[in-house]
């Protein structure tokens, strides 16, 4: 447990410099209508945790974080930083892990970054927020209990193997059609035991209807995602009729060498990396 | 360019007009359209009314040596003209255009009529018809109607038929109401038949079909004027085709329509008419009865098509012209709804064609012009604007995965020119007939959406940046008649540029089950089709006539590789046998094999087949007539180039039909 409390406390420092070094701005341009999640509190300020549909899930989401003393008015915070971690209980055996997030930008009255939550709380398993701020020269912080919703049943936002961390940003609302697709990849930096962005990959996408009754048949047309400015990964994504869709992904470094996932194939019905989607 | 070539037509049509001088007979014109007539019903001594009194809109259509038909099952056959296919033809109802709702070819316009709605079929070739969009060229669908009589009648008819093959059944009834100014008709029918059995007494399933339809049609005279309703109500359900992944469990039509038509006695014109038409189709495939479906799914499609025309005729001594301006808006959807085997999976969604919505607007005209005793010219222009647009959003997204360029929607310009010279002699008549014409892609071709063809086993995904398929026909008619002996020759070649036909694009998956891949329609640099039939008649004496007749077709594209769906070498032959009580007939059909086949689209070798035919009809008295006979007399096992995915023909089948005039 003191381990554990010890290395949870050396990430938090970490993050505050990290996030105040890099400035991590990995966010589509998306506006948030927040809706309120939950509010977070410590003995002096409170946290309203927004996102825009007022819940949080596994994957990718976009949260709004706006600082306010107890009585509610605004107050001005510098240095801010967060922390997600989950605690699972796995047969009396206590285990601790994040998943990836991105850093926080200053919007006008608030903070914005994303979290990829990589599973729903559970009987087993919750997730706690940690908020590192400034308020006032002073570091102080707030944490409290969030609660991840998991998805509907085919629905599958975020991928992971060998450390890669993979969310998808877009499409929230798939339609049929070409849609945008981005997706926020990450690994995880063993020696610092935090997800790193990574850079100058491309992920090929091959998208399938996976039920037995479609023959695994994909979509033509599709483009590769490449990294942005912003650091998340954009592409097309076409679906020619609804249901239920997988993406196959595949990670190819900047020399065009497969690091990660396999074609699809017939005897390899999809890859070991993917998003399953169902509109 | 093709807008200045038309208005000199039109020049010349209205100074030909100018200059009429000459006088001679007034119907001499009449009979100088060298088309082909297909008389349904009572028509005493016709050479087209052989074998069954009952016969289907269909078997009276492959009476024309210029019709074959494509047949998916026992029901609903698909007219190909001039060896090709129905996208090339035009089909009208009394000049009403009705398109099919069936993204599959399921519902040709003649399976929404009953043979007792109609009175002929008018078939041209190539540009002779003078419809925008059609290259093969027209069938035109007459409705029957009682004419105004000067003494108030009723006339009643009954028919009942009987077919042993498929237990098929009919029973149809019309009454004819005729006064000196007004007139009314009313029909029903019903067609009932369970599966049938091929040559080898095999049953086939998923062959039967069941269908009602009824017709009513109403005009009034005033003074030199006709107003006139009509309307057709069709349904067919539980249509099996057993060629097809796919049945029909719905297949419903309104047709319906108001004219007006002026007489012109004594004045400049002959007639003027005009017409306001809407119907209404509604297909509905099904899958539930199909045992080996992994998927089901559910098919609707809906054509709704208004339109209007006005056409004003007339005759002078030296001219037969006649001129009409037409319109039509023709909206087409269908979609797909497939039920995932994964019972937690949402249904899949797509549209087949997505609210398509096509409008048509031609100026047509054409003239028929006496040079002299021996010579007459035809000439014949037509001009059509033809737009088309995608109105479901989500279709048009779903196809723009395959054209991302295209346009939501499109203009086209439709030409059609034709001239004809037809020049007499003693006995016998040559036609020359040179014909250009344009074709939009049809909807499907166009807009069509992972469509499942059963033949060559590939989805079909249409290419809305298709060029307008042009054909250039050429067509000679060689006609002899003496005292007892009747011949016609007639060929037709047609030259079509950007031929449009499914080219297999290999990158692309096919979404339904059993397809192996999936093709998109292109236009080919060009494709070339040659049809030739002659026919004979011979009186051996007054009661006795005996008929042939020989059909051949030829196609190849531009790599020569034939086309899918060209005729053997085929022919008919019969013995007719009338006097004033009997009337008996022995036939004979049968085609060639097929050695020469389009094996992409999924044809193989048709081996030869000849099958007999023969009936006999008495005459009881002027109110009842009684038919027996046989069909395929030797039970022979056998299908043609057309049948899809070779599904073999009805096997020996006894037939009675009775008509009871009341």
């Amino acid at each position: 447990m003191k381990t554990h409390l010890i290395k949870y406390a050396l990430l938090s420092c970490f993050m505050i410099i990290t996030s105040c070094s890099k400035q991590n701005t990995l966010n589509s341009n998306e506006t948030t209508s927040s809706k309120v999640v939950t509010v977070l509190k410590n003995d002096l300020h409170q946290v309203k945790v927004s996102s825009k549909s007022g819940t949080l899930s596994t994957g990718y989401n976009l949260i709004e974080l706006e600082f306010t003393d107890l009585s509610g008015n605004s107050i001005s915070v510098s240095e801010v930083s967060w922390f997600p971690m989950m605690t699972m209980n796995m047969n009396g055996h206590q285990h601790t892990h994040s998943c990836p997030f991105s850093g926080l930008t200053k919007q006008s009255k608030t903070y914005q970054g994303h979290i990829i939550f990589t599973m729903p709380t559970s009987d087993t398993g919750s997730w706690k927020l940690t908020i590192h701020y400034v308020f006032q020269g002073k570091l102080n912080s707030i944490e409290g209990d969030i609660n991840v919703s998991a998805l509907a049943t085919n629905i599958k936002n975020v991928s992971s193997k060998n450390g890669y961390v993979l969310g998808l940003v877009q499409p929230q609302n798939p339609k049929t059609g070409s849609n945008d697709m981005i997706v926020a990849l990450y690994k995880m930096n063993m020696e610092k035991h935090l997800y790193e962005t990574v850079s100058n990959y491309t992920i090929e996408i091959d998208p399938r209807m996976p039920d037995p009754s479609m023959g695994n048949h994909g979509s033509p047309n599709n483009t590769p995602l490449v990294q942005q400015p912003d650091g998340l990964y954009r592409g097309k994504v076409n679906f020619t009729m609804s249901g239920h869709w997988r993406i196959n992904l595949q990670l190819k470094d900047e020399n065009k060498n497969v690091v990660l996932g396999e074609s699809v194939s017939e005897s390899t019905p999809n890859s070991s990396i993917y998003f399953d989607l169902e509109f | 360019m093709k807008f200045i070539r038309f208005v000199i037509i039109f020049a010349v049509l209205r100074l030909s007009y100018a200059q009429i001088s000459s006088k001679v007979e007034k119907d001499s014109l009449k009979a100088i359209s060298l088309k082909e007539v297909i008389v349904i019903g009572n028509s005493k001594h016709s050479i087209d009314d052989r074998g069954k009194l009952l016969k289907n809109i269909d078997e009276h259509l492959f009476c024309s040596s210029k019709v074959n038909s494509v047949r998916r099952g026992a029901y609903a056959w698909e007219a190909s003209l001039n060896s090709m296919s129905s996208e090339r033809s035009v089909i009208t109802i009394d000049g009403m255009h009705i398109f099919g709702a069936c993204t599959d070819k399921m519902d040709p316009i003649t399976s929404y009529v009953e043979t007792n709605n109609l009175s002929e079929i008018q078939i041209f070739s190539g540009q002779e018809g003078n419809l925008s969009g059609s290259i093969a060229g027209s069938i035109l669908l007459k409705r029957k109607r009682p004419t105004f009589s000067s003494d108030t009648k009723w006339e009643s008819t009954l028919w009942s038929g009987y077919e042993s093959n498929g237990n098929l059944k009919i029973l149809t009834g019309q009454t004819n109401y005729k006064s000196k100014r007004l007139f009314g008709n009313i029909s029903a029918s019903f067609r009932s038949s369970q599966p049938y059995t091929s040559g080898n007494n095999k049953v086939i399933q998923y062959s039967q079909f069941e269908k009602f339809n009824f017709s009513s049609i109403l005009g009034k005279k005033f003074n030199n004027s006709v107003f006139e309703g009509d309307i057709i109500y069709d349904k067919a359900y539980n249509v099996g085709y057993p060629a097809l992944p796919m049945d029909v469990s719905l297949a419903e039509a309104v047709i319906s329509s108001l004219s007006y038509s002026l007489t012109g006695e004594h004045t400049w014109f002959s007639l003027w008419k005009s017409k306001l038409y809407y119907n209404s189709v509604f297909h509905c495939m099904d899958d539930t009865a199909r045992t080996e479906t992994p998927v089901h799914m559910d098919m609707p499609g809906l054509s709704q098509t208004l339109g209007g025309f006005s056409f004003i005729n007339g005759k002078t001594d030296m001219h037969l012209w006649e001129a009409q301006i037409s319109t039509y808006i023709n909206w087409a959807s269908a979609s797909m709804t497939m039920y995932p085997i994964h019972t937690d999976e949402k249904p899949m969604f797509m549209y087949t064609w997505p609210e398509v919505k096509t409008q048509l607007s031609s100026i047509t005209f054409s003239d028929n012009i006496r040079i002299n005793d021996k010579n007459v010219l035809t000439l014949k222009a037509n001009i059509g604007v033809h737009n088309s647009s995608v109105l479901s959003e989500e279709g048009f997204n779903a196809q723009r995965i395959f054209f991302p360029d295209m346009s939501q929607t499109k203009t086209r310009i439709l030409p059609s020119f034709y001239t004809q010279w037809k020049t007499f002699s003693q006995n016998a008549t040559n036609t020359f007939g040179i014909g250009l014409g344009e074709r939009s892609p049809s909807t499907s071709e166009a807009y069509g959406y992972y469509l499942f063809n059963s033949f060559d086993g590939y989805d079909y995904i249409g290419n809305p940046n298709l060029k307008n398929e042009r054909s250039y026909d050429l067509q000679y008619t060689f006609n002899y008649k003496a005292e007892r002996f009747q011949l016609q020759w007639s060929t037709r070649y047609f030259f079509i540029q950007n031929y449009i036909i499914g080219v297999t694009a290999a990158e692309n998956h096919p979404m339904s089950y059993q397809a192996e891949g999936v093709r998109i329609y292109k236009g080919l640099k060009y494709a070339q089709i040659f049809n030739t039939d002659v026919e004979f008649y011979y009186n051996i004496n007054s009661k006795l006539q005996c008929n042939a007749q020989l059909k051949y077709a030829f196609s190849e594209d531009y790599a020569h590789n034939p086309l899918p769906l060209t005729s053997p070498l085929s022919y008919h032959c019969g013995f007719y046998y009338n006097n004033t009580q009997w009337k008996a007939n022995l036939t004979a059909e049968g085609a060639l094999s097929q050695q020469r086949f389009n094996k992409g689209f999924g044809e193989s070798y048709v081996p030869a087949y000849t099958v007999f035919n023969a009936s006999i009809g008495y005459q009881y008295s002027s109110n009842i007539s009684l038919q027996i006979g046989v069909e395929n007399i030797l039970n022979r096992y056998y299908y043609t180039y057309s049948d899809w995915k070779n599904i073999p023909r009805k096997g020996r089948s006894l037939f009675i039909n009775i008509q009871y005039n009341i």
